[in-house]
């Protein structure tokens, strides 16, 4: 029994060693690898451009104010129901 | 033929594997029933011990023919897998293609954790050996330290193949407690100051250092130790099809599909080798003792290493890290961000954990390299070959 934990206690110090040896061998191919080929950051993309905005009347003036509440007004009476339930999303100028 | 209706009463009775079974069949049916117990309800490694239980379920029903020794048998053919060791290597190309070196390549000398945490195996291949295990034995137990399922089959299958079940099962079950196993052997071993250590951002890596890493580590370990071939090469042709960019096909199946289905033969496979003989022993208690100590003691020799490179590098290094030098991949790196958060919640090691966690592959199938070297026969002839296959090949040499 003795001379068997003997042997085992001998194979661990050697594997042991031989796991760190093949270990480090692997830290200083790593750190050789990355000191010639290092990281560079990926080119920045290109911006899209920006978008060119819709030919349509701004909707936030004055005139184009009134005309959504007219506009709204005059559907709901036609359709029967409540102002509040419709909703005017944009209004095109000729 | 006559029959009788009594007779044919009998027959059909006789037929039933109530008739059959055996007080040690009972037994290993519980114990299949425990697994599945522990893998539904418990979330034990389930994806593992789910197939692993119900192939022990069905091996220990008489008269179906499928325990792993049943030539013919179906779990006999899943079985060639791991007498052949394909199914192994093959669990590794799939780990392979789910593993980002990243963290590793961005600080190497964590490579240094994951072999400390090896000393865990060889510690208690000594216990094994104190224990009246021969080395071959004990070297397939300690490999358990390793925290890592396919390597620990892949040895046992190698060097203990009468010791496959008790050690597979034992492997993959302290695998699924590392989350209650190690954290207060991290909390005894360090101080709330070391906890609280807060490690500097990791530096990013080009992917030409990612692509070739696979491809060096292959030819530096193999060549150095070349019955980890199998095991080492699977794993880094798995991170090659990952990193290479040019796979994308084969990189999705390793990390899905195949790893899924070998899965399930792998365990099926262990799962029929769980048969009252080889189970129902005295070794096998021994077996699950020594794996916990196996565990317990790669966590702290992790840990403590962890704590002489924060010495050595003045406080830059964080030991709770070291404890992921185990190769359960993830959940060691998880236990390490979860223990230094407890201190710390703004403190995040988990990307630092998880180059050690990596390097605990490596390491582990390292140590195997260092087994087979030491203990496996090259020259051996290999594996008797399957009686069926043996029919085929020589009516093929009769034609």
């Amino acid at each position: 029994m003795n001379e068997a934990v003997f042997t085992s206690l001998t194979v661990s110090a050697i594997a042991i060693c031989v796991i760190f040896l093949v270990l480090t061998i692997l830290i200083y191919t790593i750190k050789i690898l990355v000191h010639f080929i290092p990281y560079e950051a990926p080119p920045p993309k290109p911006q899209p451009a920006p978008r060119t905005a819709p030919k349509t009347a701004p909707a936030a003036t004055s005139d184009a104010d009134e005309d959504i509440a007219v506009i709204t007004s005059v559907m709901a009476s036609h359709l029967g129901g409540s102002p509040g339930n419709l909703q005017v999303v944009n209004i095109q100028s000729r | 033929m006559e029959l009788t209706f009594s007779g044919a009463a009998i027959q059909i009775l006789q037929s039933t594997g109530f008739s059959a079974i055996v007080p040690g069949q009972a037994i290993m049916l519980v114990v299949a029933c425990v697994l599945l117990y522990l893998a539904i309800w418990k979330k034990f490694e389930p994806l593992l011990l789910l197939p692993i239980g119900f192939g022990c379920l069905m091996a220990n029903l008489p008269m179906s023919m499928m325990m792993s020794t049943d030539d013919g048998g179906l779990l006999n053919f899943f079985y060639q897998g791991v007498k052949h060791e394909v199914l192994p290597p093959l669990i590794f190309l799939g780990v392979g293609a789910l593993t980002d070196f990243g963290p590793l390549l961005a600080n190497p000398t964590t490579l240094l954790l994951g072999a400390a945490a090896q000393i865990g195996v060889y510690t208690t291949l000594v216990g094994a050996v104190f224990l009246g295990f021969n080395l071959q034995e004990a070297s397939a137990i300690g490999i358990i330290g390793g925290a890592d399922g396919p390597t620990s089959i892949f040895i046992a299958s190698k060097l203990a193949p009468h010791l496959l079940a008790p050690i597979a099962v034992a492997a993959y079950s302290y695998m699924s407690l590392v989350p209650l196993i190690q954290p207060p052997i991290m909390r005894w071993l360090t101080t709330d100051k070391e906890r609280k250590i807060k490690m500097a951002q990791l530096k990013p890596i080009s992917q030409t250092v990612k692509i070739i890493f696979p491809i060096v580590v292959t030819i530096i370990c193999c060549l150095m130790l070349p019955g980890v071939t199998p095991l080492l090469g699977m794993l880094m042709l798995g991170n090659l099809f990952r990193e290479s960019g040019v796979t994308a096909r084969l990189h999705e199946t390793a990390e899905t599909h195949l790893i899924n289905i070998v899965t399930i033969l792998l365990a099926l496979a262990v799962g029929s080798s769980m048969t009252a003989e080889s189970f129902l022993k005295l070794e096998t208690i021994k077996i699950i003792v020594l794996g916990l100590l196996a565990f317990c003691m790669a966590t702290a020799s992790g840990v403590l290493f962890g704590k002489l490179m924060s010495k050595l590098s003045g406080g830059k290094v964080n030991p709770l890290i070291g404890s992921a030098g185990v190769s359960a991949v993830p959940m060691a790196a998880r236990v390490s961000q979860k223990v230094g958060a407890e201190e710390d919640h703004t403190n995040f090691l988990l990307m630092h954990a998880m180059g050690p966690n990596v390097a605990g592959v490596i390491g582990s199938a390292v140590a195997a390299g260092v087994f087979l070297s030491l203990f496996g026969d090259p020259t051996a002839p290999g594996p008797e070959t399957h009686a069926a296959i043996e029919t085929i090949v020589q009516s093929m040499v009769q034609r």
